[in-house]
């Protein structure tokens, strides 16, 4: 059965979210293994923001990694801001509030453990 | 190159088992990564958690658009199980962690002597309504027209006993956050024999909302530069296949294997918190 409405929307954005992430993942792995990378050396930061692009335009496979780890993590946060969306525009409000809710106990999950952990 | 296929393949086994299952693979993956590849604890969590998020993903982007997944149900439960994931963490170090495990044990242990005992459908049933696995219903619950349980409901199926499947969703992130296991193994029990979902709408559902829960836990390990991307990306790309794969296959799959795999997990962990309550084992 194919379903429409917000579900599809967030099942769609997901699809493209992960097809994104596994694309970068693989273009990460494949230039990592092409200039001899090995993967067990320590674990390496994520290029600062301004860095970023010129490290994907100089086909840095770290860059590509770590774009595909943020847009993986980035994923389901986005998935609940669409739900939260399209429940209010299908006027589904206590739906949308449960999304809502579900960001606003994230964002507190967070923040306890930043200033907690 | 060798080591960068046996991650991709670990990874492909974690997501195709979590996407089935409804449990993100983490059970499989961190002691994969730890035991057979020697990575610290720590960064083995770090990328199972990050393989979890894209199991999530990749397996819900199915789910959801073939309506097997409630994303209503999901979000609802999702709000408890981050605030009992927060109450875990804080009361942590306050309680004693051998006899949470020991108990947690008892409790996996039962629920999958329930979830065996459950009879196979009847021949000639249909296969998405998986009836004779849903325990009835009270006879005093009528589900009020408009109501919240009501807007719940599946489209084959209505929600029963939220208020239990709520609460069970809370301790589900006290478990996780305690004793570091994927709420999963909570929550689809709790969908499937208290609130009577399908156990396809329930594995399904699951999946739509651990990666909300893995992604803010992620984010503090990455955070904490607990995450080493030579080793996620081969993982990640094992995953988003594995878990794509055994989203498309999962109705093909008969739902006594689905049944009795998750029988096996429950007990397998269970006897890894066992372990865990008598002094040793690995947590996962």
């Amino acid at each position: 059965m194919i379903v429409r409405g917000t579900s599809a929307s967030v099942g769609r954005l997901l699809r493209v979210g992960a097809a994104g992430a596994f694309g970068l993942a693989v273009v990460g792995v494949v230039l990592g293994l092409a200039a001899g990378i090995d993967p067990t050396l320590a674990p390496s930061p994520p290029p600062s923001p301004g860095d970023w692009l010129a490290a994907l335009q100089a086909l840095d496979p770290l860059a590509f990694v770590w774009a595909a780890i943020g847009l993986t993590i980035a994923l389901p946060t986005a998935s609940v801001v669409l739900a939260a969306v399209g429940f209010t525009r299908a006027g589904d409000r206590r739906a949308a509030a449960t999304a809502a809710l579900v960001l606003v106990t994230l964002g507190c999950a967070l923040l306890i453990a930043i200033v907690v952990g | 190159m060798a080591l960068t296929i046996l991650l991709a393949v670990g990874g492909f086994g974690a997501g195709a088992f979590g996407a089935l299952l409804g449990l993100g693979g983490g059970v499989l993956l961190v002691p994969m990564l730890a035991l057979g590849f020697g990575l610290p604890f720590r960064e083995a969590v770090a990328i199972s958690l990050l393989a979890v998020i894209a199991t999530s993903s990749a397996s819900a982007a199915v789910y959801l658009q073939r309506g097997v997944a409630n994303l209503r149900l999901g979000l609802a439960l999702e709000v408890l199980t981050v605030i009992g994931a927060v109450i875990g963490g804080l009361v942590a170090f306050a309680l004693d962690e051998r006899l949470l495990a020991a108990a947690f044990a008892v409790m996996l242990l039962y629920v999958a002597l329930t979830m065996a005992r459950r009879r196979p459908a009847a021949a000639g049933a249909p296969a998405s309504a998986d009836t004779s696995l849903e325990i009835a219903p009270a006879p005093d619950e009528a589900v009020v027209p408009g109501s919240m349980t009501a807007s719940l409901a599946g489209p084959d199926y209505q929600v029963h006993r939220l208020p239990l499947g709520l609460a069970l969703s809370g301790l589900a992130g006290v478990v996780s956050a305690l004793l570091g296991v994927g709420g999963g193994i909570v929550k689809v029990p709790a969908m499937h024999l208290v609130m009577g979902l399908p156990l396809r709408a329930a594995t399904a559902t699951s999946n739509v909302t651990i990666g909300v829960t893995a992604s803010a836990s992620a984010v503090l390990y990455i955070m904490r530069d607990a995450v080493d991307p030579l080793v996620a990306a081969p993982v990640l790309v094992g995953t988003f296949i594995g878990a794509t794969t055994a989203a498309r296959v999962a109705p093909r799959i008969p739902l006594a294997a689905i049944r009795w795999l998750f029988v096996v997990v429950l007990v397998v962990v269970a006897i890894q918190m066992a372990a865990r309550a008598l002094g040793g084992g690995v947590a996962s």
